[in-house]
C-alpha cells in the first residue's frame, strides 16, 4: 500500500504578529513549519503503515525553506520526500495548486491513498482535497476524524456540522483531516539525525511537463492586501456592591442591547 | 448572467440570496438558486429561477456534474455557496470542475469586473483583501455577513431537475447525531461558553441551567475543555466552530488567540472571570469580575425573577 501525504510548510503563526504585512511573510521568517493538521494527516498515514505494510511517501510544493521543514516529515517516518520547486510556488492559487500536485501524484502512481489536513493555517483555504479529488478522477472524503483501511477498502468517519458520518470507499481515494484524528508523534533525535540520509527528490514544474506561465494563467486568485483586524469592544465593566446587584446591572445592559 | 446560490442550509441560503441580491443590483445579474428542498422559499426571498433538485443526489460528488450544467446554462458569473462543511466540500471540487478560481470563508464580497473578498488567514490573526479574475467564481459565505430579504421577484419560477443516483464509490454507512455539545454552534444565536474555570465536568449543569435560563442557548467551551477534557464535542475557535451569535457569555475563559478569533463575529461579548486581568476581558463588551460559580447562578436567579 503506498500512501502519499501532502505536506504544506508555513510561518509559525506565534511569528506572525510581529511581521511587517506590506512586506512578504514567508520572506521574513527564518524557518517554516510542517502545517499542524497534515502532520496530522502524515501520523494517520504512518499509523496505517504500521499496520497495514507499504511506505509512506510525503509530497510538497515549495521552495528552500520546505526542504529543510520536511525534514520533520521524515524524521517522523516517512520513507522518502518529494518536493516540487519553484520560487513561484506560494503564489500560485488553489486551482493552479491542485495541477501542480495532481501532476506529481500521477507521476508517483501508483497511489493507494492521498492524505491532506483539512485547512493549511496560513492561506486558510480548504480546498486541495475536494479539488484534487476532482482533478485525479478519484473520490475525496473530507473532515475524516477517525479511518481504517482492510482489503483496499477505507471506513471513515467524517466530523461534519450536526452530525458524524461513517462512509466506505475502495481505494485510490483521496483524505483529508481534522485536528481529532490523533496526536502527532514527536521524533526521537536518532530519527531526526536518520532523516537526512532518507531520500528525498526535487522536480522542477517542467519535469512534471508544466509551463509556469500556464499556471500563473490558471492562478486567479490574488492577495492585494493584509491587515490585522481590530476588535474593538466595549470593556465595560459591570460592579456594585453585591453579587446580586452585579448580575442585575448585567441583565438590564444586555436588555439596552437588545441581545437578551 | 447571473449569481448562483447554493446551501444545504436553508437559512443560510436565504442570506445568500439577500447577498446576491445587493451584487446583482449593481451588475445586471439575475439571480439564481439551487436546492433540493423549499423551492417556494428561494422564491420568497429572491431568486428569480430555482432549480429544484429532485431525486436521490445526496453526496456532493453527485451534485457537482449537475451544478456544472446549471451553472454554464445560466451563464454564472459568480457562484455563492454557504460554508458549511458540505458546502466547503463542494465549493472547491466545483471549481476544480469549471477550472474556476475559488475564494473561501469570505466575510465581505464586492463585484466589479473582477471579484474582492475580505477572509480571514493566518488562524484568523490576518484580514486579507483579496480578488479573483475568470468567470465564474465561486465564492463560500459564512452565516450572518449578508441578511435575508424578503421579497418576491415578478415571474419567478421554478425549474424541476431530475437528479438520478449516480454512480458513487462511496457508501454511506451511518449517520450518527452529535451527542451533547454537537449543537449547531455556527447558527447559534446565543452562546454560553466554558473554560478551563469550570472544574469539574458536572459542574456544566450549571452553566446548562443558565443557558436554559436565556431562552435556550447553545453551549460552547474551549479547546482544552472539548480536545483534552473531553467534556463537550465541539470547541469554539479557529480550529473549531467560528460563532457569530448576538451574545457571546465566556465563563472562566482566559482568551487565547485562537478562541478569539474563532467568537470575533459576535455581536455582544460578555466575559465572566475571576482574573481581572485575563486577556478575554479586553475583547469583552461586559467583564464581570468574579468567581463563575457565584456569578452564574445569581445570573440564572437574575433572569428566571425577570
Amino acid at each position: 500500500m503506498r500512501q502519499v501525504v501532502l505536506l504544506k510548510d508555513i510561518p509559525d503563526l506565534n511569528e506572525v504578529s510581529g511581521l511587517d504585512l506590506e512586506a512578504d511573510l514567508r520572506q521574513q521568517v527564518s524557518k517554516t513549519r510542517i502545517n499542524e493538521l497534515d502532520k496530522r494527516a502524515l501520523e494517520a498515514a504512518l499509523r496505517t503503515k504500521e499496520k497495514n505494510g507499504g511506505e509512506v511517501v510525503v509530497l510538497s510544493l515549495g521552495d528552500d525553506k520546505t526542504k529543510t521543514a520536511i525534514l520533520e516529515a521524515l524524521a517522523m517516518g516517512a520513507d522518502e520526500a518529494y518536493i516540487v520547486e519553484s520560487t513561484q510556488a506560494r503564489r500560485l492559487d488553489s486551482n493552479a495548486t491542485s495541477k501542480v500536485l495532481a501532476a506529481a501524484l500521477r507521476k508517483l502512481d501508483p497511489v493507494d491513498l492521498v492524505l491532506c489536513g483539512e485547512m493549511a493555517l496560513d492561506s486558510m483555504n480548504s480546498q486541495l482535497g475536494p479539488r484534487l479529488g476532482v482533478s485525479l478522477g478519484i473520490p475525496c472524503i473530507s473532515y475524516v476524524k477517525e479511518y481504517d483501511v482492510e482489503g483496499g477498502v477505507l471506513t471513515a468517519t467524517r466530523d461534519l456540522d450536526q452530525y458524524d458520518e461513517v462512509v466506505e470507499v475502495s481505494l485510490p481515494a483521496v483524505v483529508s483531516v481534522v485536528r481529532e484524528i490523533n496526536e502527532p508523534r514527536i521524533p526521537s533525535l536518532m530519527n531526526i539525525m536518520r532523516a537526512r540520509k532518507k531520500p528525498q527528490t526535487v522536480w522542477s514544474i517542467e519535469e512534471l511537463g508544466l509551463e509556469i506561465s500556464n499556471l500563473e494563467q490558471q492562478s486567479r486568485v490574488e492577495i492585494q492586501g493584509l491587515e490585522r483586524p481590530v476588535t474593538s469592544r466595549k470593556q465595560v465593566k459591570i460592579e456594585a456592591e453585591t453579587i446580586e446587584e452585579t448580575v442585575a446591572k448585567l441583565v438590564e445592559k444586555l436588555r439596552e442591547e437588545g441581545v437578551i | 448572467m447571473s449569481v448562483v446560490v447554493y446551501s444545504d442550509d436553508e437559512e443560510l441560503r436565504y442570506q445568500l440570496l439577500g447577498g446576491a441580491l445587493g451584487v446583482s443590483r449593481g451588475e445586471g445579474l439575475q439571480v439564481v438558486c439551487v436546492t433540493d428542498e423549499n423551492p417556494e422559499g428561494c422564491l420568497e426571498h429572491g431568486a428569480e429561477v430555482v432549480y429544484h433538485l429532485k431525486g436521490e443526489a445526496g453526496r456532493v460528488e453527485e451534485l457537482v456534474g449537475e451544478f456544472e450544467k446549471m451553472a454554464q446554462e445560466s451563464n454564472a458569473q459568480l457562484i455563492l455557496v454557504g460554508s458549511t462543511k458540505r458546502g466547503k466540500e463542494f465549493a472547491p471540487a466545483l471549481a476544480e470542475r469549471l477550472n474556476a478560481g475559488c475564494l473561501t470563508d469570505c466575510v465581505s464580497l464586492e463585484v466589479s469586473d473582477v471579484v474582492t473578498v475580505q477572509r480571514f488567514t493566518y488562524g484568523g490573526s490576518i484580514l486579507a483583501r483579496e480578488t479573483c479574475r475568470g468567470s465564474p467564481v465561486v465564492v463560500t459565505i459564512p452565516p450572518r455577513v449578508f441578511q435575508a430579504v424578503e421579497t418576491r421577484p415578478e415571474g419567478g419560477r421554478i425549474i424541476e431537475v431530475e437528479v438520478g443516483k449516480a454512480e458513487s464509490r462511496v457508501r454511506l454507512v451511518e449517520r450518527r447525531e452529535k451527542a451533547r455539545g454537537g449543537q449547531n454552534l455556527e447558527n447559534a444565536e446565543i452562546i454560553v461558553s466554558v473554560g478551563r474555570g469550570l472544574k469539574a465536568k458536572e459542574d456544566l449543569a450549571m452553566v446548562e441551567e443558565l443557558a436554559e435560563a436565556l431562552g435556550g442557548a447553545s453551549i460552547g467551551c474551549t479547546r482544552p475543555v472539548s480536545a483534552d477534557l473531553g467534556w463537550l464535542n465541539e470547541w469554539v475557535g479557529i480550529s473549531g466552530k467560528k460563532v457569530s451569535p448576538r451574545l457571546y457569555i465566556a465563563c472562566g475563559i482566559s482568551g487565547q488567540v485562537q478562541h478569539l478569533s474563532g467568537i470575533r463575529d459576535s455581536k455582544i461579548v460578555v466575559s465572566i472571570n475571576k482574573d481581572e486581568s485575563a486577556i478575554m476581558n479586553k475583547s469583552s463588551d461586559y467583564v464581570v469580575v468574579g468567581d463563575l460559580y457565584e456569578v452564574v447562578p445569581a445570573l440564572v436567579k437574575a433572569l428566571k425573577a425577570a
